[in-house]
């Protein structure tokens, strides 16, 4: 109190504790939204920690007073409505597919042509030449030499090259 | 609602079981068994001197000259 005291001296407005709001009656600070419990649409979540919807309409006030008696005397249409306020969406709503995979796809799909053009523009435009080595004349002098050398001849090059005929394999 | 996790549980593992299973067979049969057969059919009648006569006349040996 002492402290307040001396507070309403410099200007009650400019310092205030929560001590000093508690001291004019103000009392706890309001809770913010998120750290409520909030509802959650999940499926591994069955029940959430609140209903859907949090303030009643007069109509659904009186609904949830016609719940306290028997349920039998519900009708379907009222069932359904009790559900909603409980709940925001079915199983069946939550675990509807979207066609976002359409978009994904397409998007994916544009970005790889794009490459290729991007790519090609750059053999075009930029590359130089390449070695001399990818030549015809080199590339079989330096496959004949391979074959020479019986490289790989259990399963690869010199055992699709029939010896004999001096041919490729069929 | 019941058994959620057990059902997803029974499908996974009998799923984790066969994609396993066979894609092990699989390989055995499409690769390991193919190529142990072309390394048999290989060295079933195999000379390899005659390999070393060819690739010496072909040039391809430093230390052992065609002529």
């Amino acid at each position: 109190m002492l402290a307040s005291r001396a507070f309403s001296l410099v200007g009650r407005r400019s310092i205030c504790t929560s001590l000093c709001l508690r001291a004019h009656g103000h009392g706890v600070v309001k809770a913010e939204d998120y750290t409520l419990p909030s509802y959650v649409d999940r499926r591994d979540v069955p029940l959430p920690e609140v209903a859907f919807v949090r303030d009643l309409s007069a109509q659904q006030r009186a609904l949830k007073e016609k719940e306290k008696a028997s349920w039998s005397a519900l009708s379907v249409d009222e069932k359904v409505e009790l559900y909603r306020i409980k709940f925001n969406e079915t199983y069946a709503e939550m675990k509807k597919g979207t066609n976002e995979w359409k978009t994904i796809l397409g998007g994916v799909l544009f970005f790889l042509g794009l490459t290729g053009f991007i790519l090609i523009w750059q053999k075009n435009f930029m590359y130089g030449p390449i070695p001399h080595t990818f030549s015809e004349e080199w590339l079989s002098a330096q496959t004949k030499r391979m074959l020479d050398m019986r490289v790989n001849p259990v399963e690869g090059i010199s055992a699709q090259w029939d010896f004999e005929k001096n041919e490729w394999k069929k | 609602m019941r058994g959620l996790l057990a059902r997803r549980m029974k499908f996974h593992l009998l799923g984790a079981f066969l994609v396993s299973m066979g894609s092990a067979a699989l390989y055995k049969i499409g690769v390991a068994e193919p190529r142990k057969r072309a390394y048999e059919d290989f060295y079933r009648n195999y000379d390899p001197m005659k390999d070393f006569e060819a690739m010496k006349a072909a040039g391809v040996l430093e230390s052992a000259p065609p002529k």
